[in-house]
């Protein structure tokens, strides 16, 4: 029976997640559930690249004898001429002193590095497919893990599932963040076979959380600084790492998947943006994501020398409103006076307006909060007794002011001070407060009156993702006074209802007190962008997840 | 002399111990909680008993003075602590940096007074020529100019305009030319003004008029005589600008991401890792304060007469 | 006889050029401040007014140096800025005059522990590095032009401090203090009629010489992002905007960052002009 249909008791583990340029993302994995209907903006680029499941066994290949299969093929100008061998060299935004995939959140480099593999991984279509597994059976709270054969790591040790099951405990060991799957059991009745029982009860999103980069495999025994050298199985071994600085990695001769394209890959540490910028152009990196808008406007200008991938990833920017600090009236206005358009509009390619936290042909995507409505948020505010007087609506001789706190990431301080302009031409006097970090400020003190925030609001096309992170009383993100009984009541129903109908209309009722609330207003949505150089491909650059980089296919940019 | 050095050695110690409070103070009245940053940079679900482990674990849960003594008697052995970012020792990451400093320092200083001193002995010696009052508008500029716009400006012309230097030039020598350009830009007026001014009021003394009476060549005079006597005092201005350039890199290192002092303490602000912010800025101090002493031991063995003072 | 005349007159004749110099400078400096209170009035512009299809325009007759990132204009916002630049700095300046001056003629008339517990601050403020200090200061406060103030200010007062120390030591000892003193005059009366206006001299000049470096740590400060809070117009913070665009949108960068370059020449120029007008008169 599939599992979806027994979903009686399910339970998805938020799992925060940081993102490679900073600590403040969240992303939930989850899974089994609606497929994402994903639009591709694909500006100009090379293409696909889900790892295939060919089974090429480890044998020591040697040199740099050309990619076998499914090499970069042409999108709307891609580049017909691939490179073989090479060095791949791209920037990496954060400084950290260890590789150690199992700690902190190396893994989302260690994987875009070529280095660490999972069992599962995410592919463009937001899809959890098999990796280093081979399938995966899921009975009840019962999954059987099949390991593909061949695969082996970087020494040429087989994998086996007595060392995946090891990697399991090492990381519930090394990592607060997977206390939980201490609860499960697992065995391992034969080499390729691994058994986890997931307590008891069904566990729905048993694949997805299999597909985090944390996971990674690596060789415990072989590996002896975990810290500078893990020995895994990705297509590029370590030649040098740098802590703090930059990492050489070499290719991996004993590879499980055929081939590897390229030499070796370098990552130098670099977090300025002109510098990347400039450093691409001097034709000293192949490619660099995560972009700035004034690249994008340089690179798309020299469609020639460079390609230029855009996809939308589900993370989208939203204010919260405290209602603990302002009236009903204020915040119905404020949701109601700004203009998310003309925000998008000042930052083209990186981001575009959103009407709420999920994309409006969704199936749970059918309640949405209101359209701006300058005229309703005017009543609004003169129900509730307030005048407008010279431009600044007033109340008992008092102006309305609201602060905005924002921080400096992926633009948010800009929307910041569009958002504040429009407050003051709407008659809201509004300032600005800038923090450092926001996880260490107002999202845990509450000490705000309006505050931007951004995270993957929608990961696999089921909101009980979003519901867990902001919706519930108990959420890290219910941090603007939304979350009642009642509500908690209804996702508590929604967790255990099976129907895709019932689903539905439960998720959207559920949003539509969300949004009656007047507690957060929905911004924007980003692109993720990247970069490549004329030649280079196998970035990773259609998949939306920023985990995910180079490949044994990846090949390296025409000087 | 000895007696002397070692005098000033002694009278270190007060200061450092001021210091290291004044540092620790500094972290200590910041307002957020560490234990709560340390464990949002994890991204462990923060509960209250986790919190309250993790701030026993962190020694937070101690008297000031405890806190201090520990911080400072770990100092004492090279420790300084942990990063509350990424949990790892920060003494490494500190001296790294710290050479990366040092070596923009000293070549920025070295460029400077190489080519400063020629220019200011010049223009003193030709004064008010035309090459002088040229000289005089450039050193004014230099000095009034923001060391960002400098920065900017040799990143705008060697980097984006004529594709001069290559961006990845960390800690090599092609990638200290530029940092060390804009840092050097700055000094090198002031230097120049300085000892074109000392020069000039050597020139004016009554031995130079007398030296010269007595038909002693004009370059012995100068090399051997004047430049000897006015060094005291650029060896002043010195030392004054390797205060300014300690700090003054930050800026620098910022544009040009050269990986020094200043950079770490920018990324430390940004990420609240206070822990290691204190060691640079304690760091920095101590480098500040060993300048000083070496200036005034300097002074010392050129002109002894201080040593009476 | 004749030859030491011409040469009297000479003298003189500086003096009347360098004061004459000084003066225009005065004037000059005088107009830029009344300019800069009142250049909202005169910003062609709204400088605050986003526009989308405007953003990153070069120069032109109405944007005159061009629009940043928001399409806001730019030279509208250096004339805003100037006010916040230019009074931030004149602020800070006063302020620690003011209690570095206090503190040093304390120090300098009491002496004893007093003197030496604040001397050994000083030596000890001195021996940070200013600017090092003040970042973790702003970093630590949290970004703002007041706390930027502040975070400069904790070392500024100490080289006022020292100044006005040494005068008051100087002039405490001079015969006519004592006389005063033989008289019964209070030591608060001493301080406020004979320390002070012997002193304000130099200490004025000191001031005006610290004004362009002053002006330079808060641009400093402020390009590193420990300054004022968007969108209020600051140069250094400008600056720091625009650096994202130096290759798309330069004036974004230059613009400001060369109007704090003239701002701290004329400064500077007037500080070294009213400071030789000091020594000649000294002479």
């Amino acid at each position: 029976m599939n599992s979806e249909e027994k979903r009686i008791k399910s339970r998805c583990d938020v799992v925060k997640i940081k993102q490679a340029d900073e600590f403040s993302s969240y992303m939930v994995l989850e899974g089994e559930g609606f497929s994402m209907k994903k639009k591709l903006l694909v500006v100009a680029l090379s293409t696909v690249m889900v790892v295939s499941s060919l089974l090429t066994g480890c044998g020591g290949s040697s040199g740099g004898s050309s990619s076998g299969g499914g090499s970069a093929s042409g999108g709307a100008s891609g580049s017909a001429e691939t490179t073989t061998g090479g060095v791949f060299k791209s920037v990496e935004t954060f400084a950290y002193g260890s590789i150690d995939p199992h700690k902190e959140y190396y893994s989302w480099h260690t994987q875009k590095y070529g280095l660490t593999e999972t069992l599962f991984r995410i592919n463009d279509d937001m899809e959890i497919v098999p990796w280093l597994a081979e399938g995966i059976e899921i009975e009840d709270n019962v999954g059987t893990i099949t390991l593909k054969d061949g695969i082996c790591f970087s020494n040429g040790n087989p994998v086996t599932s007595d060392m995946v099951k090891r990697n399991i405990e090492r990381l519930i060991e090394v990592s607060k963040r997977f206390n939980y799957m201490s609860e499960w059991t697992y065995e391992t009745p034969d080499d390729k076979t691994l058994v986890i029982t997931t307590g008891d009860r069904v566990y729905p999103t048993l694949k997805n959380d299999l597909a985090t980069p944390e996971l990674a495999i690596m060789d415990l025994d072989a590996t002896t600084d975990f810290d500078n050298n893990p020995i895994c199985t990705g297509p590029f071994v370590v030649d040098k790492f740098v802590p703090q600085g930059d990492i050489t990695l070499k290719r991996n001769d004993n590879y499980w998947d055929g081939e590897v394209n390229c030499d070796g890959v370098v990552f130098y540490s670099m977090s300025d943006d002109q510098s990347k910028l400039m450093a691409m152009q001097n034709g000293e990196i192949d490619a660099y994501d995560n972009i700035t808008t004034s690249d994008i406007e340089i690179f798309s200008a020299d469609p020639d020398n460079y390609t230029l991938a855009s996809v939308p990833m589900q993370m989208r920017s939203y204010a919260f409103l405290n209602s603990e600090k302002l009236p009903d009236s204020v915040r119905e206005a404020i949701v109601l006076a700004i203009d998310k358009e003309s925000i998008a509009a000042f930052l083209p390619g990186m981001m575009s307006a959103t009407e709420g936290a999920f994309d409006t042909d969704a199936p749970y995507g059918k309640v949405q909060p209101p359209k701006r409505d300058i005229e309703k948020a005017k009543q609004v505010l003169e129900a509730d007794g307030y005048k407008l007087e010279n431009g600044v609506f007033t109340k008992g001789g008092q102006p309305l002011t609201v602060t905005i706190s924002c921080y400096q990431s992926r633009n948010i301080d800009t929307i910041a001070v569009l958002m504040q302009e429009q407050l003051n031409a709407f008659g809201i006097k509004a300032d600005i407060k800038i923090v450092d970090e926001p996880d260490g400020t107002y999202m845990t003190d509450h000490n705000y009156e309006i505050c931007l925030y951004r995270s993957i609001t929608d990961k696999t096309g089921d909101p009980m993702t979003w519901f867990e992170l902001a919706v519930e009383s108990i959420s890290y993100q219910n941090i603007a006074g939304f979350g009642n009984e009642e509500t908690d009541k209804l996702i508590e129903e929604y967790r255990y209802t099976v129907d895709p109908d019932e689903r539905a209309e439960l998720a959207n009722e559920i949003m539509q007190q969300y949004y009656d609330s007047n507690t957060a207003l929905f911004l924007t949505c980003y692109n993720r962008n990247a970069v490549l150089r004329k030649g280079a491909s196998g970035f990773s650059e259609t998949n939306p997840f920023e985990f995910y980089g180079v490949s044994a296919k990846t090949t390296v940019g025409i000087k | 002399m000895l007696k002397y050095i070692i005098k000033r050695l002694i009278n270190l110690i007060p200061v450092l111990i001021v210091l290291t409070l004044l540092v620790f103070l500094l972290m200590y009245l910041t307002p957020g909680d560490p234990a709560l940053i340390r464990l949002s940079s994890q991204g462990a679900n923060v509960t209250d008993e986790l919190l309250a482990a993790t701030r026993a674990e962190m020694g937070l849960d101690q008297s000031f003075f405890t806190r201090y003594f520990s911080w400072v008697g770990g100092i004492l052995h090279g420790d300084f602590g942990m990063s509350y970012i990424d949990d790892m020792p920060i003494f490494p990451k500190l001296l790294d940096a710290l050479m990366h400093t040092l070596a923009l320092a000293s070549a920025s200083t070295v460029v400077s007074v190489m080519i400063a001193i020629p220019i200011g002995i010049f223009t003193a010696v030709k004064k008010d020529s035309i090459p002088d009052n040229i000289v005089r508008i450039f050193t004014f500029t230099g000095n009034a100019m923001p060391n960002f716009l400098i920065a900017l400006l040799l990143m705008y012309l060697f980097c984006i305009r004529v594709r001069l230097f290559p961006v990845i030039a960390k800690g090599s020598v092609q990638g200290l030319m530029l940092p060390a350009l804009s840092l050097s830009i700055p000094m090198i007026s002031k230097f120049a003004r300085q000892t074109r001014a000392d020069v000039l009021q050597q020139l004016n003394e009554e031995y130079v008029i007398g030296m010269h009476a007595r038909g002693v060549k004009e370059r012995v005079i100068l090399y051997k005589n004047v430049l000897h006597n006015a060094l005291g005092s650029i060896l002043t201005i010195i030392s004054l600008q390797i205060r300014v350039l300690i700090g003054g890199s930050v800026v620098t290192e910022v544009i040009f991401r050269w990986p020094g002092v200043g950079s770490l303490i920018m990324d430390s602000i940004g990420g609240c890792d206070y822990p290691t912010v204190q060691g640079a800025v304690l760091i920095l101090a101590t480098l500040q304060i060993l300048v000083n002493l070496a200036t005034d031991i300097s002074y010392c063995i050129i002109d002894k007469r201080i040593e009476l003072e | 006889m004749k030859k030491e005349k011409v040469k009297m007159n000479k003298k003189q004749l500086k003096k009347a050029r360098l004061k004459r110099k000084t003066i225009i400078l005065g004037i000059i400096v005088l107009i830029v401040l009344v300019l800069s209170f009142f250049a909202p009035y005169f910003a062609p512009n709204d400088p605050y007014l986003t526009n989308a299809i405007a953003a990153k325009h070069p120069p032109t007759s109405e944007f005159l140096f061009g629009t940043d990132y928001l399409g806001r204009c730019v030279f509208s916002r250096v004339l805003v800025g100037a006010r916040t630049s230019i009074f931030a700095t004149l602020m800070l300046v006063i302020m620690s005059f003011i209690v570095g001056t206090a503190i040093g003629i304390i120090c300098g008339y009491y002496g004893g522990a007093v003197d030496n517990i604040i001397m050994r601050i000083t030596d000890i403020l001195l021996s940070l590095p200013q600017l090092v200090l003040a970042i973790a200061v702003a970093g630590i406060l949290g970004g703002s032009l007041v706390n930027t103030l502040i975070a400069i200010g904790i070392t500024s007062w100490t080289s006022y401090a020292r100044l006005a120390r040494s005068h008051t030591m100087r002039i405490k000892n001079l015969p006519y203090i004592n006389s005063c003193r033989m008289t019964g005059c209070s030591d608060f009366h001493i301080l406020l009629t004979h320390v002070l206006p012997n002193l304000i001299g130099p200490m004025l000049v000191n001031a005006t010489l610290e004004i362009g470096s002053t002006m330079l740590s808060i641009a400093g400060l402020s390009f590193l992002g420990l300054g004022v809070a968007p969108p209020a117009a600051e140069w250094g913070s400008m600056v720091s905007e625009g650096r994202s665009f130096l290759q798309i949108a330069p004036w974004t960068v230059f613009a400001p960052a060369l109007s704090i370059l003239f701002a701290v020449m004329l400064f500077n120029y007037f500080g070294e002009s009213v400071c030789d007008l000091a020594n000649s008169n000294e002479v």
